[in-house]
């Protein structure tokens, strides 16, 4: 399935593929361990921050691909 | 005056003059912080009192390095804008620094990477990691020093030997007599400086591009010349080897961010010099949100404008693509800015190598010289022995860069290889410490040398990287450069965990605080007390000088002095008692409005924002007095928190 995929995604979907492995296993750690307690208020805040900071960098590549590849295509220089 | 004419004066006397009194500035600016440097608590951690954003934007400094302006330029040159992809890795290993690491070393006292090995497992594994840490952080202050020099050689045409002893003396001084709170300080003025030189070479590239048009013509023409690939933010997922989106993920995304965040001792020292564990936390997301995409622009652009500008026929395509930082800056600066230019190159620098200076000073006064040479001293005498090691480190420093001198060699592959020799062992052994208690020290010290061994192996023979290699290509001498770094973990991890099950762990009580599931113990061991999470608000007030019912602090916090004090360090293997902190009192409102109940932790600090804590305490609520908005504090601790007679205070509850 990945190779029907244009290759120009791979890393993006590996960076939040394999990337988001790697945060969600970070926090079953520490929700698990209760080193960040959800039933205290400051640490639902950064619970929040957490994911927001993922969706804010998810959405960050996303838009800059779309720019790539939308924003007048078709380059002057350069090998694509 | 004619274009040609101000090229003749690029890299004569006025950008020398603007460099010239930069480094007076900033030596000035450095030394002039001596004065709030009291115990080795201070020196070393700026007695735990700053403020998130005087520790997020002086951290951007400190990760950006002389070499970074270079490497970064020439890979977006050559590759385009994916060339910063590894400032925006970092975040899926921020919940395990925020709600682990970080908490683990703040609640738990620790001051250096070393010694928590020592309590976390045993003498061995501290020894072989501060033999680790020194030796990368003396390399690396090195690699950064002939880095500059080699630009200032290129430049101004001033010997590479000239440039490195200048900033090794420069930053030295004012680290000497500084410490910490100097290295913090200066590092804020040239993370802005550097910013602004960044992004000063944005514009005026864009300028230069738009061939007397607008900005947005500049842009246009740059991103026109970009072809597909230069425009996406990450590099094809495999080729070639020597820049590649695989390789960078593991060798900066993961391995080097890990290395940066748990084993950076300098970085470890800057989130101990915050005033609580929520200020670091803020200081890492602004740092990691805000500021690592803002470096990335400012270390690549001049590596984008230049290939928009070869295109384009503005400037000659230079012979070698490291130098393309240089040209670029040449082509479009004048006389004066280029200068500027230069000043935050050597300020990148020197941001990046005094916090490793100080960072190795500390490590030899709390891992050598305290328990081996000369345990149980006077803490005046372990802060003369810091200056001391500070003066030393900068000196040795600067003779690892006259090594690079001779070496030759390509500066980003000594860099690169030099990371994934030493740094997956290591990150590894700090990881499964502080986030799996049964890992044990014979786990520890097996990660860390089997670690090594592997990775010896696999420049031995290549092809045992080849499973984890993504479909990397070798490089031309047969090697995996980048995808050793998986290598390295994984081999690592394995040897580690499988150790560790064939080992019996340490009991649960001298591990208590120092890892992952006993956070809550770690909280009531620094307070002293249980802790209050109840979120209050803060209070300004005036400060009265008054005895009744305050105490002042002791002298240094607890570990020092209890070091000191007992010959040695304490025989509670999980840390030092409480520190005995000073005792003010609040009105019955003041105390309300920040829910705290007496015996609280709180944290008064001059109003004036600003200052960033640089005039605070720490202190522990007293009963509630009725005298009115005011807050009643000892004369001494008055004294001990450098407070000035008339200014109001803001007071905020720690714990």
């Amino acid at each position: 399935m990945i190779a029907s995929v244009p290759e120009y995604w791979w890393p993006f979907l590996y960076q939040y593929g394999v990337g988001l492995i790697v945060f969600l296993i970070g926090l079953a750690l520490i929700l698990g361990y209760r080193s960040c307690n959800l039933t205290r208020r400051a640490d639902r805040l950064w619970f929040a921050v957490l994911i927001l900071g993922l969706l804010c960098y998810a959405g960050l590549h996303f838009l800059w691909y779309m720019a790539a590849l939308y924003v007048m295509p078709g380059p002057v220089g350069g090998a694509a | 005056m004619s274009c040609g004419a101000l090229l003749a004066q690029v890299g004569t006397w006025l950008d020398y003059l603007v460099i010239v009194m930069y480094l007076l500035l900033i030596l000035g600016f450095g030394s002039f912080f001596g004065r709030y440097a009291k115990s080795t608590r201070d020196f070393f951690f700026s007695g735990s009192k700053f403020s998130w954003w005087l520790i997020g934007v002086s951290l951007i400094a400190t990760g950006i390095g002389s070499h970074s302006f270079m490497k970064y330029a020439q890979a977006g040159y050559e590759h385009g804008l994916s060339s910063g992809m590894a400032y925006m890795n970092d975040w899926y290993v921020i919940p395990l620094f925020m709600f682990g690491w970080l908490p683990i070393i703040y609640f738990a006292r620790v001051r250096s990477i070393p010694e928590y090995f020592q309590r976390r497992f045993n003498g061995a594994a501290r020894f072989i990691a501060t033999l680790v840490i020194l030796e990368y952080m003396i390399g690396y202050i090195g690699f950064n020093l002939y880095t500059l020099g080699t630009a200032a050689h290129q430049v101004l045409g001033v010997e590479v030997w000239q440039a490195i002893l200048v900033i090794s003396l420069v930053s030295g001084i004012y680290i000497t007599a500084g410490g910490q709170t100097a290295v913090i300080f200066t590092d804020l003025a040239q993370g802005f400086m550097l910013l602004t030189a960044g992004l000063l070479l944005l514009i005026l590239g864009l300028d230069h591009l738009a061939l007397g048009g607008t900005l947005l013509d500049g842009l246009r023409t740059l991103w026109q010349n970009l072809s597909l690939a230069e425009r996406l933010p990450f590099a094809h997922f495999n080729q070639p080897q020597s820049f590649n989106f695989i390789g960078v993920f593991w060798q900066d995304g993961m391995a080097g961010s890990l290395m940066f965040l748990f084993v950076s001792q300098g970085l470890i020292m800057r989130f101990l010099a915050t005033k609580s564990v929520n200020e670091g936390r803020k200081a890492i997301v602004f740092n990691t949100l805000l500021f690592m995409p803002i470096g990335m622009i400012v270390v690549g652009n001049a590596g984008w404008i230049g290939n928009a500008m070869v295109a384009t026929g503005l400037l000659a395509a230079p012979d070698n693509a490291r130098d393309i930082f240089v040209a670029v800056a040449r082509q479009i600066c004048q006389p004066g800015i280029f200068g500027f230019v230069l000043a935050a190159l050597s300020a990148a620098l020197m941001s990046t190598i005094d916090t490793f200076t100080n960072a190795a000073a500390a490590l030899f006064v709390y891992d050598v010289y305290q328990p081996y040479v000369r345990p149980g001293a006077t803490d005046r005498h372990y802060m003369r022995t810091a200056r001391l090691a500070s003066a030393v480190t900068a000196l040795v420093g600067m003779g690892v860069a006259f090594f690079f001198m001779t070496l030759g060699t390509d500066m980003y592959e000594v860099h690169a290889q030099f990371q994934a020799f030493v740094t997956p062992p290591i990150v590894v052994a700090v990881l499964l410490g502080a986030f799996w208690r049964r890992f044990t020290s014979a786990g520890a010290l097996a990660a860390m040398l089997g670690g090594v061994v592997c990775i010896a192996l696999s420049k031995k023979f290549p092809v045992l990287v080849q499973p984890f290699a993504h479909g990397v290509a070798p490089g031309a001498d047969g090697q995996y450069t980048y995808m050793t770094a998986l290598f390295g973990l994984v081999c690592a991890a394995a040897i580690g965990v499988v150790v560790s099950l064939l080992t019996k762990p340490k009991p649960p009580d001298e591990i208590a605080g120092l890892w992952v599931g006993t956070m809550d113990f770690g909280m009531r061991r620094f307070k002293g007390g249980e802790p209050n999470h109840e979120m209050g608000r803060r209070v300004v007030a005036g400060l009265t000088i008054a005895d009744e019912g305050t105490t002042p602090p002791t002298t240094a916090t607890s570990y020092d002095d209890y070091a000191s004090g007992h010959g040695g360090p304490p025989a509670d293997p999980t840390g030092p008692p409480p520190p005995e902190y000073a005792i003010v009192r609040l009105c019955a409102a003041h105390l309300e409005r920040l829910k705290a109940r007496p015996g609280d932790l709180l944290y008064v600090a001059d109003a004036r924002r600003w200052l960033g804590g640089l005039r605070s305490l720490h202190c522990r609520a007293g009963q509630p007095h009725e005298r009115g908005p005011v807050v009643l504090m000892a004369a001494a601790a008055f004294s001990s928190g450098s407070f000035v007679a008339g200014r109001a205070v803001r007071v905020e509850k720690v714990l």
